[in-house]
């Protein structure tokens, strides 16, 4: 671990020195290449255009009720699925029974695309909160519950042996074994859920032309001819935010896990 | 205990449980019948009309799995293929230059963390709304998992197997590909099995904003002209679809990986 930290090399400011030349030359790359290189064939804004767009929309106060009606709709759902999927997971796991019956069911349904019951939906639950919140709970439960089964599954049954022979009951094995053993594999099935879980809000929400949310608004945009800019502009502070929820889950991940540096390398 | 041992219940029980699964649904959408709900019998029909009722000489497979399978199918591993060999290549580039590495590395952080419908409308004024497109955005959400799968795979080859070669003044491109391919290689294949759900999630996205055939129109378009049965049974063949290549995937994982599990004494 020390040598890798070493290879790696330097501290914190080389880091953020090294990642803002990163940004820098990327950004003047493909701003030299729209404005002189004819990249996009002159539909597309300069990017400088674009970034001073995204620092505008961040205090356009409409623009930031689609950005917390997005979150709200994800992480409504992600709550669903995790209340759901994580005590039925244990459960599944638990048990060989359980676990062998139930494989085929879940290896059947698991396969099915998020995007694919977009269309479901909308005609269920209409174009609103209730139906974008619905498609995201369906969506992320089958990492989450996939994760927990098999993070429950695997956990080394000596422990859970050792546990019972200093006298632990189901629910002490449950809360000091089974569970902070599984819990690196569940929290890997957070970190794919919740990038599911945007992917399948926004584009439900260009799909249904929803009311609100970022996909309505770049959809609008588009449509209203605000022009590129703006659907651009939407577009970069949607991987900002992605990206920020990416670092916080990373954050999260290493400081809980700490114990499991492989838990963390299977995270990616 | 014995329950992995015993082959009824590795093979029986799951098909019986599945079997009981279909049977509810049946059940519940006769006892309780829904416009949103076909039964699984209706399903099941509009599966076999529409797939598989061509004549002997097409296999039996009907008029939409040429209109509709093959084109998505087309998209699906052309994009998942371009993703994974950018994702590789660039995945050592990055895993073997810790440097270049540091500068690179956030931005890639920050592209991959890009829902992929936001893209959509880059994408459209880039390539058009053609097949390239699609496969190009296919392409892109692959490319992640398996990029960032392969710089770790790659980082994490025991240093002393580097040092081996070195000391042996074996060749960078011997060293590549026997030393570092192979010890990569199962972290590389976990990003191309998760590369392929992610393909599928996309493919059927970029075919319901702007496609005139494939999986993903089918079942918008029978949303939008309420033709419930035919948007089920689109989901039903892509969630088949999904499995089998995901069945695909993992057997060649497990012929290509025998050493591997043979080496931590799996086997």
């Amino acid at each position: 671990m020390a040598r890798q930290e070493i290879r790696r090399g330097g501290g914190r400011a080389v880091r953020v020195l090294r990642a803002l030349v990163g940004f820098v030359v990327a950004i003047i790359a493909v701003d030299v290449g729209i404005r002189f290189l004819g990249l996009g064939e002159g539909h597309l804004p300069p990017i400088t255009d674009v970034l001073v767009r995204s620092l505008s929309l961040l205090v356009q106060p409409e623009f930031l009720a689609d950005v917390g009606a997005t979150l709200l709709a994800s992480l409504l759902g992600l709550l669903i699925a995790i209340a759901i999927a994580v005590p039925l997971g244990t459960l599944l796991g638990s048990s060989q029974l359980a676990f062998a019956a139930t494989r085929a069911l879940i290896e059947f349904l698991r396969p099915i695309p998020a995007t694919a019951m977009i269309p479901i939906a909308i005609l269920i639950f209409g174009q609103q909160i209730e139906m974008k919140v619905a498609l995201v709970a369906f969506a992320t439960m089958w990492p989450l519950l996939y994760n927990t089964i098999y993070g429950v599954h695997d956990v080394d049954p000596v422990a859970k042996d050792s546990a019972r022979i200093y006298g632990y009951r189901w629910f002490g094995i449950l809360a000091f074994v089974v569970i902070p053993s599984a819990a690196p594999f569940i929290f890997t099935g957070l970190r794919f859920a919740v990038s599911i879980a945007l992917i399948v809000t926004i584009g439900a929400e260009m799909l249904a032309a929803a009311s609100s949310g970022i996909g309505a608004f770049i959809l609008l945009a588009s449509q209203a001819g605000l022009g590129y800019v703006t659907v651009f502009g939407a577009a970069i502070v949607a991987g900002l935010l992605g990206w920020l929820i990416n670092l916080a889950l990373e954050r999260a991940q290493r400081s809980a896990f700490k114990w499991t540096a492989e838990a963390m390398r299977s995270a990616a | 205990m014995n329950a992995r041992r015993s082959p009824l219940l590795r093979f029986a029980l799951p098909l019986v449980v599945l079997a009981a699964v279909i049977g509810a649904w049946q059940l519940g959408t006769s006892l309780a019948p829904s416009f949103f709900f076909p039964t699984a019998t209706t399903i099941g029909e509009t599966i076999v009309e529409d797939y598989f009722s061509g004549p002997p000489a097409y296999l039996f497979l009907g008029e939409a799995v040429f209109t509709q399978v093959v084109p998505s199918l087309g998209r699906l591993l052309a994009g998942w293929a371009i993703g994974s060999i950018i994702g590789v290549v660039l995945g050592f580039a990055i895993g073997l230059l810790p440097r270049l590495a540091g500068y690179v590395d956030p931005v890639l952080q920050f592209l991959r963390s890009m829902p992929p419908p936001v893209i959509i409308p880059l994408y459209l004024v880039l390539f058009g709304i053609g097949d390239g497109m699609k496969i190009l955005f296919i392409a892109t959400g692959v490319l992640w998992p398996i990029l960032l799968n392969t710089i770790d795979g790659v980082r994490n080859v025991p240093p002393t197997q580097l040092d081996t070669t070195r000391i042996f003044r074996i060749g960078i491109a011997d060293r590549l590909l026997r030393v570092v391919l192979p010890s990569a290689a199962p972290k590389i294949f976990a990003g191309l099995s998760i590369g392929m759900a992610i393909a599928i999630v996309i493919m059927v996205l970029s075919e319901m904003v702007a496609a005139t055939n494939g999986i993903g129109f089918l079942i918008l378009q029978g949303q939008r002209g309420f033709r419930l049965p035919e948007m089920w049974a689109g989901v039903v063949v892509l969630g088949v679809l999904g499995f089998l290549l995901n069945s695909v995937l993992l057997f060649i994982e497990h012929r290509v990986l025998t050493w591997h599990r043979r080496s931590k004494g799996l086997i």
